[in-house]
């Protein structure tokens, strides 16, 4: 066996773009170029070494998909080269290969025949093939009747059935229910202990940390980091979430313009917000907003400086500029982990003479639901000194991290102490990662730190 | 764009040589497909698959009806009809052999995108079902052809039994050649699928097929003898009409023209294969 099951060398791939099809004739005809380049991938370099799983991250459009259609051989490259060493198997997308109209059953003989394997073979296979998809008396329905977890539980139990060297894998592991990716995962590694090589693309960072030796992180058709997937995970949120270079603005959507609104306007377009904040944010007592004394015109923006799902408003006397969490070295985070202890620090900036100053914090899971909410009134805490205008000052507060694993957003707020009146308000400004918890359930959203009693 | 050598005899041999393999390799899945191109054609349909014999079976008795009855025409003093009627369906059944793969293969990969793009596949299997599914018309159609020429006292045990298979493989061969370059082509150029079907409708007049190649001026059947089909027909009219070998130089022409245009066919398909993922 070789020591690498992948070599890709000075791979660059450019898409020709004929604005019609006729142009592509013209052009053929005449040799006038009539399209326009794409440049998908630029100077790929990437081996991977034989029993190896190789994680590749990027965002839509980052050329992850070229890539792995590249090594398959189902798309050419422009220039560079890409040798595999054994056979390939690839699920590079859900479904494919499979006739809507024939039965599961027959679905899994033509499957394995277009993958190579021999009629016998696929009959030896059946039965493990159908009990992993875990479809039963299923099989004998036509395909399309299939729901779409059942489908590509079938299509990834045929294609990591055959005796591949190397195994491609298209987000194929992020459908399914969290058990079957589960395993999904134990066939994956199962395939990496019988010295077999996986390249797999996925979006979820979690996913390529806990399964993967190594990660590679695409943009913009190159390979911009290479390494251990925790690291390159980092960077990947950071490219994500962070605070976005300039250069990689010119290629994506204008930023949002960030303007001001009447407040009345922003409450009826988005009044879950306002409930949510009210409900939690706040003491009930003694911060709860009173609509009476909100300000008739206050600052309303969707900020575009913390990540996508930011919003933010208040009246800005008072502003939260920063937003960090420190591990206990005191170094910037984003990828927690779990029962581990962490400072969050936020820079306050008062524009205006402010005493009786409050500050809260909200956490809540990808789906919005508040897990957790604290401010220094509820607690008891008196408030912060007084600020003078254009004084900054850092509020931090330690906490542990009892979350299992998951995406996590953090609200902060500041608001006046005896009736609530918000100075600002930065919904979801800040977002963190909990890496995987292996001792803990999939599903599970707290890690309660069970210790079993003797 | 095309650096081709077409008759590189080196390059030829090597890619018949490649192409066998390739068919013995995968000839479980060639027959899987196979069978599948015929039963999807026929999917969700009451009678289902009986209309790959059904439907030949049935276009047949018109031709049979039309050329009997209606368009009647005799070879000779002695012919009666009948063995014009075989002599016309000796070209008749091969023509539509022919126009069904010249039809399907334009599509056969285009149609198949999501097996090219997604999964590694042997595209190469494509245009060989188009190919092998239009056997059972074949068949069909050339078991009418041979009663009539047999209640017409046309052909021969040896024409029946041993020229007729030969002429067989020869179209098949010829319709592969073709099939894998129109399967080519119509992932880049979706017009081909429109341009075969006009092309094919000439062809059908252009050729001696309703007719005998004596028939039309001497000028216009030395434009006949460019087509490798016209000499195709002349092997199954051998077959199936006079039952013994009398266009010596069809068979020739049929054989060198068929070898040719299945490697070349092969050699065009290869060397576009991989850039088909760019344009489905």
């Amino acid at each position: 066996m070789s020591e690498y099951a992948i070599r890709i060398r000075e791979l660059s791939k450019v898409f020709r773009v004929w604005r019609q099809p006729r142009d592509m004739l013209i052009e053929a005809l005449t040799g006038r170029r009539h399209h326009t380049d794409f440049q998908a991938l630029t100077d790929i370099n990437v081996d991977v070494a034989t029993g190896t799983v190789v994680g590749i991250m990027g965002r839509n459009g980052a050329g992850k998909s070229t890539l792995l259609r590249i090594v398959a051989g189902t798309l050419d490259a422009t220039s560079g080269r890409v040798d595999v060493a054994g056979k390939i198997s690839a699920i590079l997308e859900l479904g494919t290969g499979f006739h809507p109209d024939y039965t599961g059953r027959e679905n899994v003989f033509l499957g394995g025949l277009c993958l190579g394997l021999k009629r016998n073979e696929i009959g030896r296979r059946f039965d493990e093939i159908v009990d992993f998809a875990e479809l039963g008396e299923v099989i004998d329905r036509p395909f399309r009747t299939y729901s779409s977890g059942m489908q590509a539980r079938l299509t990834f139990a045929v294609a990591t059935s055959v005796d591949a060297d190397v195994l491609i894998i298209d987000e194929a592991l992020a459908v399914g229910d969290a058990r079957f990716q589960l395993k999904s995962f134990d066939r994956v590694r199962r395939f990496r202990q019988q010295g077999k090589s996986i390249l797999l693309v996925s979006h979820d960072i979690n996913q390529i940390v806990s399964v993967c030796d190594r990660a590679l992180m695409l943009e913009a058709g190159r390979v911009i980091a290479d390494g251990n997937p925790s690291e390159v995970g980092n960077q990947y949120h950071e490219l994500l979430f962070g605070p976005r270079p300039v250069a990689f603005e010119e290629s994506q959507a204008p930023p949002v313009v960030v303007e001001p609104r009447v407040m009345r306007q922003t409450r009826a377009a988005s009044p879950t917000l306002e409930a949510t904040s009210d409900s939690s944010m706040g003491p009930r007592a003694t911060i709860d907003c009173d609509l009476g004394a909100v300000p008739e015109i206050e600052d309303a923006a969707e900020a575009t400086s913390g990540g996508k799902r930011e919003y933010r408003y208040g009246d800005g006397r008072a502003r939260i500029a920063d937003v960090t969490l420190l591990d206990a070295t005191k170094r910037p985070v984003s990828r927690l982990r779990s029962l581990d202890r962490y400072l969050l620090r936020c820079r306050v900036e008062a524009l205006d003479p402010i005493d009786n100053l409050c500050f809260g914090f909200l956490v809540r899971d990808r789906r919005g639901l508040d897990l957790f909410g604290w401010d220094m009134v509820t607690a008891g805490l008196p408030p912060l000194p007084a600020f003078e205008a254009g004084e900054q000052r850092d509020i931090s507060v330690l906490f542990r991290a009892n979350m299992a694993a998951g995406e996590y957003f953090i609200t902060v707020a500041l608001a006046r102490w005896h009736d609530g009146h918000k100075y600002e308000v930065r919904f979801d400004a800040h977002e963190f990662v909990v890496e995987h918890t292996p001792q803990l359930f999939t599903a599970s959203v707290l890690n309660l730190d069970p210790q079993l009693q003797p | 764009m095309l650096h081709l050598r077409l008759f590189d005899p080196i390059a030829n041999l090597a890619a018949l040589a490649e192409a066998s393999t390739f068919v013995r390799r995968y000839r479980l899945l060639i027959a899987e497909m196979t069978r599948r191109e015929i039963t999807d054609r026929y999917a969700g349909q009451v009678l289902g698959a009986a209309w790959a014999i059904g439907g030949p079976l049935l276009t047949m008795a018109v031709y049979v009806f039309a050329f009997t009855v209606l368009f009647r025409g005799r070879l000779g003093p002695s012919d009666n009809g009948l063995r014009y009627t075989a002599y016309v369906l000796a070209a008749m059944v091969p023509w539509l052999a022919l126009q069904d793969v010249l039809n399907r293969s334009t599509v056969c990969v285009s149609g198949s995108a999501s097996l090219v793009k997604q999964i590694v596949f042997p595209t190469e299997v494509l245009p060989l079902k188009v190919v092998l599914a239009t056997i059972p018309a074949l068949v069909v159609g050339l078991a009418v052809a041979g009663v009539i020429a047999i209640a017409a006292g046309a052909t021969s045990l040896f024409g029946a039994l041993v020229l007729l298979p030969m002429a067989v493989a020869l179209l098949l061969l010829m319709c592969a050649g073709f099939a894998y370059v129109l399967a080519a082509v119509g992932v880049f150029l979706r017009d081909i699928k429109d341009i075969m079907g006009v092309l094919l409708m000439i062809g059908f007049f252009i050729h001696p097929i309703i007719y005998p190649p004596d028939r039309v001026p001497g000028w216009l059947g030395r434009i006949f003898a460019i087509s490798p089909f016209t000499h195709v027909i002349g092997c199954f009219r051998d077959a199936l009409v006079d039952g013994t070998v009398t266009r010596p130089w069809s068979w020739l022409i049929s054989l060198v023209s068929a070898l040719l245009l299945t490697v070349i066919g092969w050699r065009v398909f290869r060397m576009l294969r991989p850039s088909f993922g760019n344009a489905l």
